[in-house]
């Protein structure tokens, strides 16, 4: 039966005392999405415990601002873990023939919290340039890569030094608002709190 | 424009190390009073360090799941350039168009769940069939009204008596559940248990029998056969009438019950009669066979 929000809301509060009913409904939105998809994972319980637990650190990390949309949510988290998941494993399999696998190499317990760490960070990065505009993409490559003085990239791209500030600071803009959405339902954000 | 503003558009180059040191002066005064000066320094540093763990190719492919999932999710609200470059991917084939395809996998299943669960929710319940049937007919305000106060008129004949020794008062129907004749005896030949139907009753008094048949409600659904119910006295027809299978009626408990009337003043008391329901099909193996037979007297 379809929910309506004041149900969504129960079933979010239920949740996050962790009733078992309700986390059983949550559960079943979670199972729609792995379950929905070709994803041919290879270990989809496992898919479903990870984003099941998930939805409750965002929950209890008080990232829900809206217990009516709790469902949607839900389902986006989902979908954004099988797309990360999915991305992993394929390129894992691609992996396979070569003759090191670096995520199969022995590690110890701080690098490998380093190495997750720095996945993490490529992810925020990878989020953050993908969603600017190719022209902040380009500048974003000049300053903070090349990381070249305002004057060359000016000359370089034929406008004024205060043109170029002005172009640099918007873009300086977006990238915190997306920065920000992303934190909304980052798991390293949640681990930080 | 101010000079926070000033201020503001120098600290990408503030924190790539190129700024000369009068801005880096300027920065660092301005950073002690304004918040929102240190956001924009922290989100520079931030850029700074992702900058350098990975190339731009690295970087741009394969798209971040949530971009994919709101371009599956809300391409018209997506910015047209970051759809563009989205699309750019997708054609190239690889992880990317892999994932947009589960995506749409995953919509279509979401949607197709929840058209399920609408045709469900509208699909009436057993209760709410029985209830909308009965809302069309007899419970339809005006004549439940009716039938109450009938009802009401009759409540003190009922409580008078009037109903000795079985006859119903004027216009109620005197309802006897009538069970077929099943039993067996031991020579092999069907028990005719009687059924005595006591009272003594006036012209006109009718008595309501519902005969509980042995068909099952699948029986019902043959369309080519008709039935006749008998009543018979020492082999004799005397009375019959036709049904077809809209005449029976199907009980909860799955049983086939065919209402009849009958006038127990035309009948002699004492005598012995015998109900029975035959089927009529022609050219049909069933055709005159019994299926419901019952004996039965008037007893004063």
């Amino acid at each position: 039966m379809a929910l309506n929000a004041e149900e969504i809301i129960e079933v979010y509060k239920g949740f996050e005392d962790g009733r078992t009913r309700e986390t059983t409904v949550v559960r079943s939105w979670v199972e729609a999405v792995v379950h929905g998809g070709n994803w041919r994972f290879g270990d989809s319980e496992g898919v479903v415990q990870d984003v099941v637990l998930k939805l409750y650190q965002l929950v209890k990390a008080g990232k829900v601002q809206e217990p009516g949309g709790f469902q949607k949510m839900a389902y986006t988290v989902a979908k954004f873990r099988c797309v990360d998941i999915y991305q992993a494993e394929r390129r894992r399999r691609e992996r396979e023939g070569a003759e090191i696998d670096v995520e199969q190499m022995p590690v110890s317990s701080s690098s490998a919290d380093e190495a997750l760490r720095q996945r993490e960070q490529m992810e925020t990065l990878a989020y953050i340039v993908q969603r600017l505009s190719k022209t902040c993409r380009e500048l974003w490559d000049l300053v903070y890569r090349q990381k070249k003085p305002q004057s060359d990239i000016a000359e370089e791209l034929g406008v004024t030094v205060n043109n170029l500030r002005v172009r640099v600071h918007r873009c300086l803009e977006s990238a915190r608002k997306i920065y920000a959405e992303h934190a909304m339902l980052s798991v390293s954000e949640v681990r930080d709190e | 424009m101010s000079d926070r503003h000033l201020v503001e558009e120098k600290i990408a180059w503030y924190v790539n190390g190129t700024l000369d040191e009068a801005g880096r002066r300027e920065v660092e005064r301005a950073l002690a009073d304004s918040p929102k000066i240190a956001a924009l320094l922290e989100q520079a540093r931030l850029n700074l360090a992702l900058a350098g763990l990975a190339s731009p190719e690295e970087v741009l492919s394969p798209i971040h799941p949530r971009i994919l999932v709101d371009y599956v999710e809300k391409p018209e609200t997506m910015d047209p350039s970051l759809r563009a470059f989205v699309e750019a991917e997708v054609d190239k084939g690889g992880p990317t168009r892999e994932c947009v395809e589960r995506l749409y996998e995953v919509e279509a299943a979401l949607r197709s769940a929840e058209k399920g669960r609408e045709a469900i929710e509208e699909t009436p319940t057993f209760f709410a069939r029985i209830w909308s049937a009965l809302a069309a007919s007899v419970l339809r305000p005006v004549p439940a009204l009716a039938y109450l106060l009938v009802l009401a008129a009759m409540v003190p004949l009922l409580l008078q008596g009037v109903r000795e020794p079985t006859v119903a008062p004027a216009g109620l129907l005197e309802r006897i559940v009538v069970d077929s004749d099943r039993s067996v005896r031991a020579d092999g030949t069907a028990e005719t248990e009687l059924l005595a139907i006591a009272g003594s009753f006036a012209a006109g008094d009718v008595l309501l029998l519902e005969l509980r048949t042995d068909l099952a409600p699948e029986d019902l659904e043959r369309t080519d056969l008709s039935y006749r119910s008998e009543i018979l006295r020492g082999g004799e027809t005397l009375w019959s009438g036709m049904h077809d299978r809209s005449h029976f009626e199907i009980r909860a408990d799955g049983s086939v019950i065919l209402p009849l009337p009958i006038y127990p003043a035309s009948l002699d008391s004492g005598a012995e009669y015998l109900l029975r329901i035959v089927v009529l099909a022609p050219g049909d193996p069933l055709d005159g066979e019994a299926l419901y037979q019952r004996r039965f007297a008037i007893r004063p």
